[in-house]
């Protein structure tokens, strides 16, 4: 038999004629590499540069009756409901809004209903309709979520108003306890002189200014429970009741060794009522009406910049493509050209050529990732947290397998434009499953089938396990992309093999031309 | 012939001659010709080659080629027919493809394959060297079955496709060297072998150009030399010669002729009718039967019924002289060219040419000039196909 030694040697030296043929070819064809890379590279770019992530300004009208007040305050209205309001207008007419809103002069119409005052004494909301020129069911939901916003802000307001008003009752509510105060110091001081006449006489003081506590305490309930009993800690109206009581208590018979002590335990009532309405009046009307507000961040301190994002996603989607296509194009291309006629009386066997064409596409692919990469760190800023040696691994696996595809993809393809049309379509696919736009999760997991029959699936999740949670790639991920290059690889090596090989006896028959022989 | 007389033409025999080729054992042969030591259908050994180390040849100039050695160690040649076929068929659709097909193609030998487009001489060489197989027949192809080739067998064999399979986004120095790793042509030495082939097809000046700069001759010029890069023991040439000058045309028959006087067996596919001349054997195809086989001599005794003679007289004879100079002749076919001018086909033109001088003598009539006539190739072929579709046409 034939030495092996230099068995291997000839299998090498026709293995890597294959790499040097395609590789010079890649880069002979400056165009097709441009067309290829940096085309899309340029559009994403533009995208990614180009996408503002806020939502667009939303020219707005108001639409309130003359005489309900909200029409002077609409500029403040569209201040609060922030940047993305932008009021055009105060109208006073629907017939109006609508006009504009067909003239594209308006966005969005706010329309203030006019009779608030008797729907809502008649236990109804009033409606505030919003009108809107969105067609886009993104928009028209980023409107309704405006809209909803819009109507917060107002109840907000209208609360805050109320509120504020509490806060200037709270000091009319307050101002007999500086009598009260006074009453129980004299009463204290009476006790101590044993002098019953000066302690009746200010008992009646303090009876009748708690009195008078009470009433406007009872008058302003509704806002001093519903806004101070949710936060403040110690009720006002608890303090006055137990204040009352003990001022009823005093009057009873048997308490008169008492007497000092529940004084000062009724000092101290006083004192507290007055604590709390002070502190009432102190907070923002704004924090009572709205005491909660949320804030989110990233676990683990991770905070991924909007165009940084897209860049793990942006370099498998253009590695897969160039890989696959250069693949699909370097097959059909021989087919086309002829060569596997060539190839078929040669002594090549098709794991030769197609390592050969493995090794240049994955130079070729790798070289790619690699200016992606570069052109990512110095134009965006972009650093991954992970190592860079397994973000050149993800990179490597997305090209093998991407490769393995493009090869199979050829054996549907029989012309060049066809190839080009396959890898087209594959990119559409990609751009809608593999999770660079749309999260995976977010299909229907019959459909995730298909994320899955992606090669960029599993390089845009493991570049971004490894760019932004620094964390290497799950094993379920690293092993689907090996296996997936694997089955392609093999598909590939099959349909090399017909290709290059030409029409032989099967193993079975040449032991029968044997034995016959 | 044009609007020839028919004689009493006796029945074309298909000529059953040998080809005058004589191997040359003392010349170097291409590749070393060990094969695979089971040799099928039971090839008797022969051991002319065994003085060349495997993985050597001699090249051109005189330079020891070398190829990496996947071949076995042991020595087992096969038959001495490069190719071997019998009742040979192929079809592709109802009545397209190659049928029946016959050869025995010494080894040492050019054997040429002539026939119009579409004849099937492309397929022909496709089931030669196995790219595609065949559906009936018997074949053996260096003593070997082609759909049995391994890796060391198609080592054996060079193949020219009729368009150009090359890169063109390569150089033709890069081609060549893609197509000298194919066949395992080794580092050490392969720069000066490339050169030399280049040199050889007059494109070493041009070496660094694109290939798809590269004019169509100058294609298939490097086409090949990539055929010959590995140096051979079979060739498989579509159409070589298609779309070069002549002086290149000839430059390429006279290194077919070297080839072969090297002990390598040429088979080759030709338009040029004309080329014809230069095999030692030629084929002629139509509508994928093989209508005729014979040595370029053989082929235009059996288009044209015998040998041909051009028989000059003083003047125009009448008919009954006529009449008595064929039957003089023992013509199978006469043709009246002018006043006095007659072409005859005859069985030996040497013969008849003596036997004519005394004929006139003896008949009073004053023979001017009597000339053998070698009709073109172009005519012996179209006289061949148009056979076979008379033929054809009455059997209908």
């Amino acid at each position: 038999m034939a030495k092996p030694v230099e068995r291997v040697k000839g299998r090498f030296m026709r293995a890597m004629a294959f790499f040097k043929k395609d590789t010079v070819e890649v880069f002979r064809q400056p165009r097709l590499l441009v067309t290829l890379v940096l085309g899309p590279f340029l559009i994403l770019f533009l995208f990614g540069v180009g996408f503002n992530p806020e939502p667009p300004v939303l020219r707005t009208v108001v639409v309130a009756p003359s005489d309900s007040g909200i029409a002077e305050r609409s500029e403040q209205l569209a201040d609060a409901l922030g940047p993305q309001a932008q009021l055009v207008g105060t109208l006073t007419s629907v017939e109006e809004a609508e006009a504009m809103l067909a003239s594209g002069e308006a966005n969005v119409a706010v329309v203030i209903p006019s009779d608030v005052v008797e729907t809502v004494r008649g236990g109804e909301q009033a409606v505030i309709t919003i009108m809107h020129d969105q067609i886009d069911p993104f928009e028209s939901s980023v409107v309704e979520l405006f809209a909803q916003s819009a109507v917060d802000q107002v109840n907000r307001e209208v609360l805050e108003d109320v509120v504020a008003a509490g806060q200037g009752r709270a000091a009319e509510i307050g101002a007999p306890l500086p009598v009260a105060q006074t009453a129980v110091g004299a009463m204290i001081a009476a006790v101590d002189a044993n002098d019953r006449v000066a302690f009746e006489s200010s008992r009646a003081d303090l009876l009748a200014s708690l009195d008078e506590l009470a009433r406007r305490v009872a008058a302003s309930d509704a806002v001093i429970e519903a806004v101070g009993e949710q936060t403040l800690s110690e009720p006002s109206g608890s303090a006055l009741d137990s204040a009352l009581a003990k001022a009823d208590q005093l009057n009873q018979p048997g308490v008169r060794d008492e007497r000092a002590e529940i004084l000062t335990a009724l000092k101290q009532n006083l004192e507290d009522l007055e604590a709390d309405i002070e502190n009432f009046q102190a907070i923002e009307p704004a924090v009572l009406v709205s005491p909660f507000r949320g804030e989110s961040s990233g676990y683990g301190g991770i905070d991924v910049d909007f165009t940084h994002y897209y860049i793990p996603g942006v370099v498998s989607l253009l590695v897969q493509h160039l890989a696959l296509t250069f693949a699909a194009l370097s097959l059909v291309r021989e087919r086309t050209l002829g060569s596997v006629e060539l190839f078929r009386v040669s002594p090549l066997s098709g794991a030769e050529a197609l390592a050969g064409k493995y090794l240049a596409n994955v130079v070729i692919g790798l070289l790619v990732g690699a200016a992606l990469t570069a052109a990512s760190v110095f134009a965006f800023g972009f650093q991954p947290e992970g190592s860079w040696w397994w973000y050149g691994l993800a990179v490597l696996l997305v090209v093998l397998a991407s490769q393995g595809l493009g090869f199979v993809l050829s054996a549907l393809a029989k012309t060049e434009s066809q190839a080009v049309q396959y890898a087209m379509i594959t990119l559409l696919v990609s751009i809608f499953f593999s999770g660079f736009f749309i999260s995976t999760a977010r299909l229907l997991p019959a459909v995730q089938v298909v994320s899955y029959l992606i090669p960029a699936t599993y390089g845009i999740k493991a570049l971004q396990d490894i760019a932004f949670w620094g964390r290497l790639p799950s094993i379920e991920i690293i092993l689907g992309a090996v296996l997936y290059s694997f089955v392609v690889g093999a598909l590939a090596l099959a349909f090399m093999r017909r290709r290059v090989t030409a029409a032989q006896l099967s193993r079975k028959q040449r032991r029968l031309a044997r034995a016959a022989a | 012939m044009g609007d020839i007389n028919e004689g009493p033409v006796p029945e074309a025999e298909r000529s059953e001659t040998e080809s005058p080729v004589v191997i040359d054992h003392s010349q170097p042969r291409a590749v070393n010709p060990e094969v695979d030591p089971i040799a099928p259908l039971g090839m008797d050994v022969l051991d002319e080659a065994a003085a060349f180390p495997a993985g050597e040849t001699e090249s051109v100039a005189g330079d020891v080629v070398t190829t990496i050695d996947e071949r076995p160690q042991e020595t087992v040649t096969p038959t001495d027919s490069a190719v071997w076929a019998r009742g040979l068929s192929k079809e592709f659709e109802p009545g397209v493809g190659v049928f029946d097909l016959d050869l025995d193609i010494p080894k040492g030998s050019i054997f040429g394959f002539i026939g119009p487009s579409g004849s099937g001489k492309t397929s022909t060489i496709r089931l030669l060297t196995g790219i595609i197989a065949a559906d009936s027949g018997d074949l053996l192809v260096l003593g070997k079955s082609p759909l049995e080739f391994d890796r060391i067998a198609r080592s054996y064999l060079g193949y020219m496709p009729q368009l150009s399979v090359l890169y063109p986004e390569l150089t033709l120095r890069q081609n060549l060297n893609f197509a000298a790793s194919l066949f395992s042509v080794r580092w050490r030495g392969r720069r000066r072998r490339v050169r030399e082939m280049l040199d050889f097809v007059d494109l070493l000046s041009a070496r660094h150009r694109l290939l798809r700069n590269a004019s169509g001759g100058m294609q298939r010029r490097l086409a090949l030399a990539a055929t010959l890069i590995h140096e051979p023991e079979l060739l498989f040439l579509d159409e070589p010669t298609a779309g070069i000058d002549p002086v290149l045309r000839r430059k390429f028959w006279d290194r077919f002729i070297d080839l072969k006087e090297q002990g390598r067996t040429i088979f080759v596919t030709t338009q040029y009718v004309g080329e014809a001349a230069y095999c030692d054997k030629v084929g002629v195809l139509s509508r994928g039967r093989l209508i005729a086989i014979d040595t370029p001599e053989g082929l235009r005794r059996q288009a044209m019924g015998g040998e041909v003679l051009d028989v000059r007289f003083e003047s125009a004879l009448t008919s009954e002289q006529i009449s008595r100079l064929v039957e003089a002749a023992r013509a199978t076919r006469w043709e009246a060219r002018g006043p006095g001018e007659y072409r005859l086909v005859v069985e030996d033109a040497g013969d008849v040419a003596a036997d004519l001088s005394q004929w006139a003598t003896a008949n009073s009539l004053v023979v001017e000039s009597v000339e053998p006539f070698q009709p073109p190739f172009d005519d012996v072929f179209v006289e061949l196909v148009t056979r076979l579709d008379a033929g054809e046409e009455s059997d209908g």
